[in-house]
């Protein structure tokens, strides 16, 4: 298996049971997150304030359904929503990895709703997880103060060494790969 | 005599987990399922190259220790970090039971921190009066409701199978609980959801701190780490001393190797850098956590200084040296092991708690050497298994009967050799002449019950070997 770029990160993420869906542009990205909602029957959907999520149109594409949208910084209300959706600012395909720098609402959206989508432009994947730190400590100018590397769901193997996903993290993670630059 | 009694009640822990089955089961599988997953893990990567990296600047944090601790205060302290240097476990109870109280702290979370183990953590807090302490990591809240200690340092619950653990959920949920896995995970994460979101003071360990950022490094599965850092007002890291890398770069062959050996991941879910305290969520508005990170000695200096002991400074805690180890194959961590299980526990225990409470794993070291070769950190672990077994047998002593024959007679070589030539002959009721001594008598019977023992040679092969060299 002599993969690289986004391949190897493609075969890397589902690997460990991350849905890495390819859209063309922003708008299919939010035509997915709707489609997404409308399958899990979504009782909401959390979303952190980037402006590269808003250029998707999914706030406009929900409003048709009954499926709120919330952004409001409330751990409790997080914790009741099932779908969240945050960005990602890069990605690493030697671990099927996303980058994530989020401020707190990220963070948390990140950390407490069951299923996650997060979205990554397909040019920010690195090789490498020295690649794609370089690249993030350009972008941030220095350390962003609290980031990570998010490889597919929550998982645990302590009962039996059996594996089994979704723990105290997400349970299913929707990796949305945006070609392109719109 | 006290040493007979220690060893007796030892012996009696081997047999008792000799003879658990569900342990051997799970250990057993384990021991299969590691080496195959391992190697799938490291495909493409030079391993000895890798290694060699992490040995080589583990080694160089060692060698500049101080600098770097004190070059990581300062990084971190400049983040708004509160950096605290503890010389014993005792120091960082205290400071902790102490910011707990000073703050009114009513709940605290904590994710995996072998380190907060090895000091008595929990139980200090609890003397302390301090209310609610819940483990998050799955495998150690169940041994936290167990009441029992961690059987391996990465997957603390592996010596129970899901019929144990079921029952431990039902005790502890107050209704009946199935023996299915998907069903248990999904019940701790509901259990443990509010304890997360209520929660005052997070409590984690560290994989690393890089001095030159200032920043602590959590490598996890399960989303508690990243909970536990996040959502509290106050979190508090504890350190071990030989978690300190000089840069940013150091910490790169480290993340690459760990997940790989530990648990056969490329990577694992989440690898998360924290450098200065965070805003979190309070009552919907955003405010400034407190950060503390505890330095930690406890014992870690005298190791690092010891001309032998210091390679142990290059240990990334991944546990590879449990996972090949046949001795951990057949008893597990809680009989081969003490806080710290293993081959590195041997020594980890003799610096870090006291050095007695390495007598009993440190013997059932059979010196393979299978630790060494899987090592990430390069560490000679049986040789220095083997240092902590000669500086214990010469403070302890040995015994009487097994110093005399060692000393008396073994490195006495003709005596030895006329011993075993009489032997050869004296042998014969119990051999009956066949090359195995299947059964001895009388109160020797034990050592024949699950074995048979080789028996004398007719001709010792040094006379045989001389015999034929001429030709």
């Amino acid at each position: 298996m002599n993969l690289q770029g986004y391949e190897l990160f493609q075969a890397r993420a589902e690997a460990v049971s991350a849905v890495v869906l390819p859209v063309a542009s922003l708008a299919a990205a939010g035509q997915e997150v709707l489609r997404i909602a409308k399958e899990l029957n979504a009782n909401g959907v959390y979303a952190d304030t980037q402006d590269i999520l808003e250029k998707t149109g999914f706030r406009q594409l929900l409003a048709d359904t009954q499926i709120p949208v919330l952004d409001q910084l409330d751990r409790q209300a997080l914790a009741k929503t099932d779908l969240g959706f945050t960005f990602a600012p890069g990605g690493i395909a030697e671990t099927g990895s996303l980058v994530s720098t989020d401020s707190i609402l990220g963070r948390m959206i990140s950390m407490l709703v069951p299923y996650h989508i997060a979205l990554v432009r397909k040019n920010t994947i690195r090789e490498t997880v020295p690649d794609a730190m370089e690249a993030m400590m350009k972008e941030n100018n220095g350390l962003p103060s609290y980031f990570s590397f998010i490889t597919g769901p929550s998982r645990t193997s302590d009962i039996e060494r059996v594996l089994s996903i979704g723990v105290h993290g997400p349970s299913k993670l929707f990796i949305l790969v945006v070609e392109g630059d719109h | 005599m006290e040493n007979q009694q220690f060893n007796e009640m030892f012996k009696s822990r081997v047999q008792k987990a000799l003879s658990d089955q569900v342990l051997r089961g799970a250990l057993g599988r384990f021991a299969d399922a590691y080496l195959p997953a391992r190697a799938k893990a490291y495909e493409g990567i030079d391993f000895e190259e890798l290694r060699g990296t992490i040995a080589c600047r583990k080694a160089y944090a060692g060698e500049h220790l101080d600098e770097l601790i004190d070059t990581f205060t300062q990084s971190a302290t400049k983040m708004g970090a509160k950096v605290f240097y503890a010389n014993t476990g005792e120091d960082a109870n205290r400071y902790i039971a102490q910011l707990a109280k000073e703050k009114g702290v009513k709940r605290i979370i904590k994710s995996k921190s072998m380190a907060s183990e090895e000091i008595h953590l929990n139980k200090h807090l609890l003397q302390e009066g301090i209310p609610v302490v819940k483990e998050t990591d799955l495998g150690e809240w169940i041994l936290q409701v167990a009441g029992q200690t961690p059987s391996h340092m990465v997957m603390p619950a592996i010596h129970l199978n899901k019929e144990q653990c079921a029952a431990f959920f039902t005790k502890e949920l107050g209704r009946n609980i199935d023996p299915d896995i998907p069903l248990m995970v999904q019940e701790a994460r509901q259990e443990l959801r509010e304890h997360f979101l209520q929660a005052d003071m997070g409590i984690s360990g560290a994989n690393m701190a890089v001095a030159e950022t200032g920043s602590i490094a959590l490598v996890t599965n399960e989303g508690n780490g990243r909970l536990v850092s996040s959502l509290p007002k106050i979190h508090v890291a504890l350190v071990g001393l030989e978690k300190i890398i000089e840069k940013l770069s150091d910490a790169y062959p480290i993340i690459k190797a760990l997940p790989k050996s530990a648990t056969a991941q490329i990577i694992t879910s989440y690898v998360t850098f924290v450098t200065g305290p965070t805003p979190t969520e309070v009552n919907g508005q955003i405010e400034d956590k407190e950060l503390h990170i505890i330095l930690m000695d406890n014992g870690r200096r005298q190791m690092l200084t010891d001309p032998i002991f210091k390679d142990a400074w290059q240990c990334i805690r991944c546990a590879s040296c449990l996972n090949v180890c046949p001795s951990y194959q057949m008893v597990g961590g809680q009989v081969f092991g003490h806080i710290y299980a293993g081959g590195i526990g041997v020594i980890l225990t003799y610096f870090f708690n006291e050095m007695l409470n390495a007598k009993n794993p440190q013997a059932l070291c059979l010196g393979c050497g299978r630790c060494d070769e899987v090592c990430p950190g390069k560490i000679p672990i049986s040789k220095l298994i083997l240092e902590v077994r000669r500086r214990l047998a010469q403070r302890e002593g040995i015994g009487f009967l097994p110093k005399a024959i060692l000393h008396g007679v073994v490195s006495n070589r003709k005596l030895m050799h006329g011993l075993l030539r009489i032997g050869a002959v004296a042998q014969l009721p119990v051999t009956f002449g066949k090359p195995l001594i299947r059964h001895l008598p009388f109160f020797f019977s034990d050592i024949t019950k699950n074995m048979s023992l080789p028996a004398v040679a007719p001709t010792p092969l040094r006379d045989w070997a001389k015999e034929h060299e001429k030709h």
